[in-house]
C-alpha cells in the first residue's frame, strides 16, 4: 500500500512539473477578486493588467505562480479570456450583439481610463447609440497627433467587421504597456474606433434575418433600409450602377446624401476631426480596395494608395500565407458610389481603404465566418491596421 | 408674428415626424400570441357568442361553476381561429415582400373541464390552450430566366397550454370566494431554410423555446339579487421560463463547408396583472345582459430573448365586452329543446404604442339543450384599425356540455 502510494505521489510531481515545463510562454495572465490582491500588494509589487467585472487580471512569470500556488492563494489563469469576445450563449455565438458591444466598450474604458474613452457619436433610426472608442495618451485631450479612423458593420450581415475593429481596440490597450512598439503608437495617435456602425441592422440580422444588409429606415412602402455604404455625399447617386434609387434594392443609396443617422454621425466626427487615414471594414471577398469607386478612372492618390495597400497585403500574407488581393473598386470589383471611402478620399483628401475580410468568395462561407475565425483573422489584419496607423503618425510628424 | 406664428405652428406639426423612430412590431414578435395580446383564460362558447363578456373566466373551472351552480359539470371544446397578418419577423419587414395580409388559421381543441360541488365547497380541474403563436408558413422562389436559383421557407409555431385547478367556498348567501393554481408549458419554434440553390449554400436558422411557469388567480363573486351578479377576478403577475435554443448553420456542398452557431440561454417572459370585472343582469326571465372590463398591466410587460432584454414599448390596455342571451324553446313532437341565441361586441385594443392598433369584433351565438345534454356554437369576426393593414380576424368555437 505505502509502495502504491509513493508511485502515485511521483507521477503526480512528474506531471506537475510537466505541466510548468510545457507552458509556452515564461507568463501567465491569472485573475483573482480584490482581497486576495490586497495580500499580495502587502508583500511586492505586482503587475496589474486590467480591471473587469470586479476581477484583477495580473501579468506573473512562472516562479510567481508556482509561489502563489504554494501559498494558497486563489486565482485562475484566463489567458484566453482577454482575447476573445466575451458571449458565447445567444444567437450570435461568440459574435457582438449591440448590447454586448457596448458593455465591452465601457468596461475597456473603465480598465484603460488613462488612454480609452467612448463616445456616443449618434443615434440610429431605432435610438441605439453609435458608438467610437477613442484610444491615445491624454485622451481626455484633443492633442496635435495623427488620427487615424477604422470603422465596422455598414452592413448588418457582416458580422466579423465588428469583431475585428473591437479588437484592434482591445489589442492596443491591452498591450499598451507590455509593448513598447504599442505604447508609442498609442501615445503619437489619436485612433477613433467605430466598430458597429448599423446596430439596428446587426440587431435585425441577429434576431430576425440572418442575411439583412441595411440599416432599418422605414422606407414607407413596404420596403425597410438604406445601404449606409452607399448614402455618403461624394458623387452619391452618380449612376443606377454603383448605387440603386429603387427602396427595394439591396444597394438603395437613401433619398439623399447622408439621409441617414449612422452615416451623418461619421461625417459629423470627420468634421471635427482631422483624420489622416481611414479603413472600412466588410465581408466578404478577401480583398482591399481604395477609391475610387464610383468611376473606373485612378484617384489623384492612386500611387500613394496602391503602394499603402501593397503593404498592408504584404503584412496579412506573412501572418498566415492568405493572400488578400488589392486594387481600385471601381476597376478592380464592381462600382459604388456615395460609399464611404470615396467620401473620405473625395472630401478630405485622405488615403482610405474598404478592408473585405474572409472568406473569399460565398461558398466559402459569404458572411458566415467561424466563431473559431474570430481571432486568427483579426491577427492576419492586425500588422496592417498597425501599419496604416504608423504611417499616419510618420507622415504626421 | 403672424409669420413667427405660422412657423412655430409648421414647426410643432414637423415635429412628431422628425422624432418619429422606427415603430416597435410589438404585434408581430414571436412570443405575440395569436390574434390578440389580450388573453385573460379561455372563452367558452357561450361567452364568445355574448361578446367574450360572461365573465371570461372558464380558465377558472371555478368561474363557470359559479355560473351553472350544478353539482356536476363536464365540457369538451373545440376551436377554429383564423388570422390575418402583415407585418411578422422577417415578413414584410425585410426583402420578403407580400402586398397583401397573409393568413393563418388552426384548428384544435380549446380546453376540457370537470366541476363537482360539495356542500358549500366547489373544485374544479381543467385543461386548456389559452395561447398559440402559429404564423402564416412561407415559401419564396427567386427565379431568373424561369430558373429558381433561391429558395426561403419559413415555419412558426407554438402553443401554451394551462393546467388548472381551482377551489372556491360561499360566504354567507352573497359572497363566493374562490383561488385557483395554473401551471402553464409550451414551445415556439421558428425555422427558416434558405436555399442558395445556385451555390448549393443553405443556411437554416432553427430556433425554440420551451415555456414554463405557473400563476395564481383569485376570483370573488357577489349577488346582491336573484337578478344580478357582480364577479372580480384577479390574475397574478408571473413569470414564464423559456428554455431557448438555436442553430444556426451554413453548409456549402461545393466544398463541404459547414459553419454552426449555437446558442441556448434561460429566457423570461414577466407577464403583468391582469384584473377583470363583469356582471350579469336579468333583464327579463328570458334575456340576460353581460358585459365585462379587464385591465391588462401591460405597461410592466418584460422579456428576454436568447439572454438580452427586448425593447417592448406596451402601454396599458382595457378591453371590453358586452353581450346579450335570449332564450327561447322548440317543441318537436314530445321533446321540449331550450334554444339560447346570443349576440355582442369586443373592444379590444393591442398594447404596442406604436401602431395604435385595435379590433372591434361583432359575436353571435347559439346553442341547443336537451335535459342536461347541451351543444353551444360561438362565433366571432373582427377587424383591426390603427395599424393600416385592415387585418381580420375570426373564431368559431363549439362546445359540447354536460351537466347535473
Amino acid at each position: 500500500m505505502r509502495k502504491f502510494l509513493t508511485i502515485i505521489i511521483i507521477v503526480c510531481v512528474i506531471n506537475l512539473i510537466n505541466l510548468f515545463a510545457q507552458a509556452p510562454e515564461d507568463f501567465y495572465i491569472i485573475r483573482m477578486d480584490e482581497s486576495t490582491l490586497r495580500s499580495l500588494i502587502t508583500k511586492g509589487k505586482v503587475d496589474i493588467l486590467m480591471k473587469k467585472n470586479g476581477k484583477y487580471y495580473l501579468l506573473v512569470d512562472r516562479t510567481e505562480v508556482r509561489r502563489f500556488l504554494r501559498k494558497g492563494l486563489r486565482f485562475e489563469f484566463a489567458e484566453n479570456e482577454l482575447l476573445p469576445p466575451v458571449s458565447k450563449h445567444g444567437l450570435n455565438g461568440a459574435y457582438h450583439s449591440y448590447s454586448e458591444l457596448e458593455r465591452d466598450l465601457i468596461d475597456l474604458e473603465k480598465s484603460y481610463p488613462e488612454i480609452a474613452k467612448v463616445f456616443d457619436i449618434g443615434d440610429s433610426w431605432e435610438n441605439r447609440n453609435i458608438y467610437a472608442i477613442k484610444i491615445s495618451d491624454n485622451v481626455e485631450y484633443d492633442e496635435d497627433e495623427a488620427e487615424v479612423f477604422f470603422v465596422g458593420c455598414h452592413h448588418a450581415r457582416e458580422w466579423i467587421s465588428v469583431e475585428i475593429p473591437y479588437l484592434l481596440a482591445h489589442y492596443l490597450l491591452l498591450n499598451y504597456t507590455q509593448d513598447s512598439k504599442i505604447k508609442w503608437i498609442v501615445d503619437n495617435s489619436e485612433i477613433w474606433i467605430v466598430p458597429m456602425l448599423n446596430p439596428d441592422g446587426l440587431e435585425y440580422s441577429i434576431t430576425t434575418f440572418r442575411y439583412w444588409r441595411k440599416n432599418r429606415r422605414d422606407n414607407g412602402n413596404g420596403s425597410y433600409g438604406v445601404d449606409l455604404n452607399r448614402n455618403y455625399g461624394y458623387m452619391w447617386g452618380y449612376d443606377n450602377i454603383g448605387s440603386s434609387p429603387n427602396t427595394f434594392s439591396q444597394t438603395y443609396r437613401g433619398p439623399y446624401p447622408f439621409s441617414e443617422p449612422e452615416t451623418q454621425a461619421i461625417k459629423n466626427l470627420f468634421e471635427q476631426k482631422n483624420f489622416k487615414v481611414a479603413v472600412s471594414y466588410h465581408s466578404y471577398s478577401q480583398i482591399i480596395l481604395y477609391p475610387w469607386g464610383y468611376k473606373k478612372e485612378p484617384s489623384p492618390l492612386n500611387d500613394l494608395l496602391e503602394e499603402l495597400s501593397s503593404k498592408m497585403s504584404e503584412l496579412i500574407y506573412q501572418v498566415k500565407g492568405n493572400l488578400y488581393e488589392f486594387g481600385q473598386g471601381g476597376s478592380f470589383l464592381y462600382l459604388t458610389n456615395g460609399d464611404a471611402t470615396d467620401w473620405f478620399l473625395g472630401t478630405f483628401n485622405i488615403p482610405a481603404f474598404t478592408i473585405e475580410l474572409p472568406p473569399v468568395d460565398f461558398i466559402s462561407g459569404g458572411f458566415f465566418n467561424s466563431e473559431e475565425d474570430i481571432i486568427p483573422i483579426f491577427e492576419e489584419n492586425l500588422p496592417a491596421a498597425l501599419y496604416l496607423i504608423e504611417w499616419a503618425i510618420i507622415t504626421n510628424n | 408674428m403672424f409669420r413667427r406664428t405660422i412657423l412655430i405652428f409648421l414647426i410643432l406639426i414637423l415635429i412628431p415626424g422628425i422624432l418619429k423612430s422606427q415603430c416597435v412590431i410589438g404585434q408581430y414578435e414571436d412570443e405575440a400570441p395569436f390574434r390578440t395580446w389580450n388573453i385573460f383564460g379561455v372563452y367558452d362558447a357561450r361567452s364568445t357568442g355574448m361578446g367574450e363578456s360572461l365573465f371570461g373566466l372558464i380558465e377558472e373551472p371555478l368561474g363557470l361553476l359559479l355560473q351553472q351552480n350544478k353539482l356536476f359539470s363536464f365540457s369538451l371544446s373545440f376551436i377554429s381561429t383564423k388570422a390575418e397578418f402583415f407585418k411578422y419577423s422577417f415578413i414584410n419587414t425585410s426583402d420578403i415582400y407580400f402586398p397583401r395580409n397573409l393568413k393563418a388559421s388552426y384548428i384544435g381543441m380549446d380546453f376540457a373541464y370537470g366541476l363537482i360541488k360539495f356542500k358549500d365547497w366547489f373544485f374544479g380541474l381543467s385543461f386548456t390552450q389559452p395561447e398559440t403563436y402559429f404564423r402564416p408558413a412561407v415559401e419564396v422562389n427567386y427565379s431568373y430566366k424561369g430558373k429558381t436559383y433561391r429558395t426561403i421557407k419559413a415555419n412558426f409555431e407554438g402553443y401554451l397550454n394551462s393546467l388548472n385547478f381551482s377551489i372556491g367556498r360561499r360566504i354567507g348567501e352573497l359572497i363566493t370566494v374562490g383561488i385557483g393554481i395554473h401551471y402553464v408549458y409550451g414551445e415556439i419554434t421558428r425555422k427558416i431554410e434558405d436555399d442558395y440553390i445556385y451555390y448549393q449554400v443553405i443556411t437554416t436558422d432553427n430556433r425554440s423555446q420551451k415555456i414554463s411557469g405557473y400563476y395564481f388567480s383569485l376570483i370573488i363573486l357577489a349577488n346582491p339579487s336573484s337578478r344580478f351578479k357582480l364577479v372580480v377576478n384577479f390574475r397574478s403577475p408571473y413569470t414564464r421560463y423559456l428554455d431557448s435554443e438555436s442553430s444556426l448553420r451554413y453548409y456549402s456542398s461545393r466544398k463541404q463547408i459547414e459553419i454552426r452557431i449555437n446558442g441556448n440561454a434561460r429566457d423570461e417572459i414577466k407577464i403583468p396583472l391582469t384584473v377583470g370585472s363583469g356582471i350579469l343582469y336579468e333583464i327579463e326571465e328570458d334575456l340576460l345582459l353581460s358585459a365585462n372590463i379587464i385591465f391588462f398591466n401591460w405597461s410592466n410587460y418584460r422579456v428576454t430573448y436568447f439572454d438580452e432584454e427586448r425593447k417592448r414599448e406596451f402601454k396599458n390596455t382595457i378591453k371590453i365586452g358586452i353581450g346579450l342571451e335570449y332564450l327561447t324553446h322548440l317543441k318537436i313532437k314530445n321533446y321540449l329543446f331550450s334554444i339560447p341565441i346570443r349576440t355582442g361586441y369586443i373592444y379590444d385594443p393591442q398594447p404596442m404604442k406604436n401602431p395604435n392598433s385595435y379590433y372591434n369584433y361583432v359575436t353571435m351565438g347559439w346553442g341547443i339543450y336537451y335535459k342536461k345534454v347541451g351543444v353551444d356554437f360561438g362565433l366571432m369576426f373582427g377587424k383591426e384599425n390603427g395599424s393600416g393593414n385592415s387585418l381580420h380576424a375570426s373564431k368559431l368555437i363549439c362546445n359540447l356540455n354536460f351537466q347535473l
